[in-house]
């Protein structure tokens, strides 16, 4: 797991209660980061405002005591639909694959292609 | 042709008496779309005439689809900068349904980007108006189907509801917006925001089309597990019953401070003409109600922080040409694709989902679900439905909202827990507001798969205030 230091500052915390989460701005960095997501320095106020007002009105939920209450993933108590364990006949659709392919930005010999994986990123 | 606000019933009726032909009612609306839309923004794009099967019971019927159910061949943006030039290679199930029944397909609709947000100003192509006053928002996100619904620019539409997105801009609209349960309608072809949330549901002028459209939409779909295996009642034959014996809650929690006094003051008139026609009212509570928009912003940012991981400029969508490396090309593409609301959605949902976080923010919040639902299962155990107000007030301004999104959140207050419980709901236009003169949403509330009874107390109240 890389190290991630405004997690670790909070992990003594309880881990079945919500805290108000006020968030420096390396924490805003570091979510981005994982997220994937470019945050210029000049937007990290801004953003870091509204999460964090979002962050202390879900703290609310801290006044409800859920020891021993089972989570609910999915709410009418409805069995995922499976089909039977037997052969099926499938027509592969070439156009499909076709249409699927042509949304790739870059495609080479039916694969679509990408960037290098490890490294020579432009700094 | 003169002006109409065609319903389904009308326009077959019309397409019967050969007044006009499919093509010549299709040509009707893309016409008046082309005049009309560029003060509403209710449309993204229109679509060319294709006659679907001429011996379904919605042939030529002209529908309005949200730009994120896909259509083959044609663009779904999900109000996205990120889709600006996907091209959908395959129909939603709900589409393959109604092509089936013959409906023509006018244009794609405007909605808030990704389906997040309550106005249908963060889609990424602007904002659409309220036809009732074009100051004001439309609701959302499903805003560009109610518009377009409510200024008779299709004879219906469908929406998508994952915290409020179909009823919420009906009720702001004047229209008739109905989330089926969960599970009912395939959710296959629905660009996926919350998946343990959304649904499908259809956009009206008035019940009877509602009904006869979750007679359509509904059902088992092999390309969606979490659709239920469960035969379909006619959900048009309870619509000439009265309403003896039916027993309506009326939860105590949603008419507190918050509720603008026109909205109560219209809602409670609903009520009183619902006791008037044999209802007996009794009051409910859903004592956890409160804690509704809080948890539905842990568990929608987390599923959407996962969801939305699929665009990395990689496979389709916007790609940064310009990056050199993979990792660039994900950071870069996102960059440009996402709107601040879709990147604060994912943030939330990264942070929660984090490392050491997860019990602390999602499955806490996944507890407190089961107690939503708990409470609603008591009422029901009193009541055969719910009712109260679709949102906390009138359509607002544009703008009035966009920079607090907090406060865009809590406009969903009513409508969020019956997502949580997976619940069926509709709204469905009563007095507009006494001071704004702006459309009011009577929101009604049912047991899992109960859509009948509901669809019948709203029937009943609808020719009510039809008749005065």
């Amino acid at each position: 797991m890389d190290c991630n230091p405004c997690l670790d500052r909070l992990r003594s915390l309880s881990a079945h209660s919500i805290f108000i989460k006020m968030l420096t701005d390396k924490d805003i960095e570091h979510i981005a980061k994982l997220a994937r997501i470019k945050i210029l320095p000049e937007e990290i106020p801004e953003i870091g405002e509204k999460l964090s007002s979002i962050f202390s009105y879900i703290e609310k939920l801290n006044n409800i005591n859920t020891d021993g209450i089972q989570p609910v993933f999915q709410a009418t108590d409805i069995v995922s639909a499976l089909r039977d364990d037997k052969k099926e006949e499938i027509n592969l659709d070439n156009n499909l694959s076709i249409s699927l392919l042509k949304q790739a930005p870059e495609i080479k010999n039916d694969f679509v292609k990408v960037g290098s994986v490890l490294g020579r990123s432009k700094k | 042709m003169e002006s109409h606000n065609y319903t389904i019933r009308t326009t077959l009726e019309g397409l019967k008496a050969r007044e006009f032909s499919a093509e010549e009612i299709f040509n009707y609306y893309t016409e008046k779309i082309l005049k009309e839309n560029p003060r509403l923004n209710a449309y993204l794009n229109v679509l060319p005439f294709k006659n679907n099967n001429q011996r379904g019971i919605l042939a030529g019927i002209p529908a309005a689809i949200k730009d994120n159910v896909l259509i083959q061949g044609f663009k779904c943006t999900a109000g996205s900068k990120i889709l600006e030039n996907y091209i959908a290679s395959y129909d939603a199930t709900s589409i393959q349904k109604l092509r089936e029944e013959g409906v023509t397909f006018i244009g794609k609709t405007n909605l808030d980007e990704f389906a997040m947000g309550s106005s249908t100003e963060s889609s990424a192509y602007g904002p659409t108006r309220n036809p009732a006053d074009l100051s004001c928002v439309p609701g959302g996100s499903s805003g560009g189907s109610a518009a377009a619904v409510a200024a008779d620019l299709a004879v219906f539409a469908l929406g998508s509801d994952t915290a409020g997105s179909i009823r919420q801009p009906a009720g702001f609209c004047g229209v008739v917006g109905l989330k089926p349960t969960y599970g009912r309608v395939s959710r296959y072809g629905l660009i996926a925001m919350t998946s343990s949330l959304d649904q499908i549901g259809p956009i009206t002028k008035n019940i009877y089309d509602s009904a006869l459209l979750l007679n359509i939409l509904s059902g088992h779909d092999k390309y969606d597990s979490t659709t239920v295996v469960k035969n379909i009642p006619d959900f048009t034959k309870n619509l000439g019953k009265d309403l003896d014996n039916i027993k309506i809650g009326v939860p105590k929690e949603f008419f507190r401070e918050g509720l603008d006094s026109e909205v109560k003051e219209s809602v409670e008139e609903g009520i009183a003409i619902l006791e008037r026609l044999g209802c007996e009212i009794k009051e409910v509570t859903l004592p956890h109600s409160e804690y509704s928009i809080a948890t539905y912003y842990i568990l929608a940012p987390s599923e959407i922080s996962s969801n939305l991981a699929r665009f990395d400029g990689i496979r389709y969508g916007l790609s940064d040409k310009t990056a050199t490396s993979l990792i660039d090309t994900y950071i870069n593409s996102r960059e440009c694709g996402f709107g601040p609301e879709v990147k604060r959605r994912i943030m939330l949902g990264t942070f929660a989902l984090s490392s050491g976080y997860y019990d602390a923010y999602y499955l806490k919040a996944q507890k407190i679900r089961t107690l939503i639902k708990k409470d609603f299962n008591e009422a029901f155990k009193e009541v055969d439905a719910i009712v109260g107000p679709t949102s906390p007030s009138v359509a607002f301004k544009l703008g009035e909202k966009s920079s607090d999104p907090l406060s865009m959140y809590l406009s969903d207050i009513y409508t969020v827990p019956v997502n949580l419980a997976g619940l069926p709901g509709l709204s469905m236009p009563v007095t507009p507001g006494k001071k704004s003169h702006l459309p009011i949403g009577f929101h009604i509330i049912g047991k899992p798969f109960d859509e009948g009874t509901i669809l019948q107390i709203a029937h009943q109240l609808e020719q009510e205030i039809k008749n005065g």
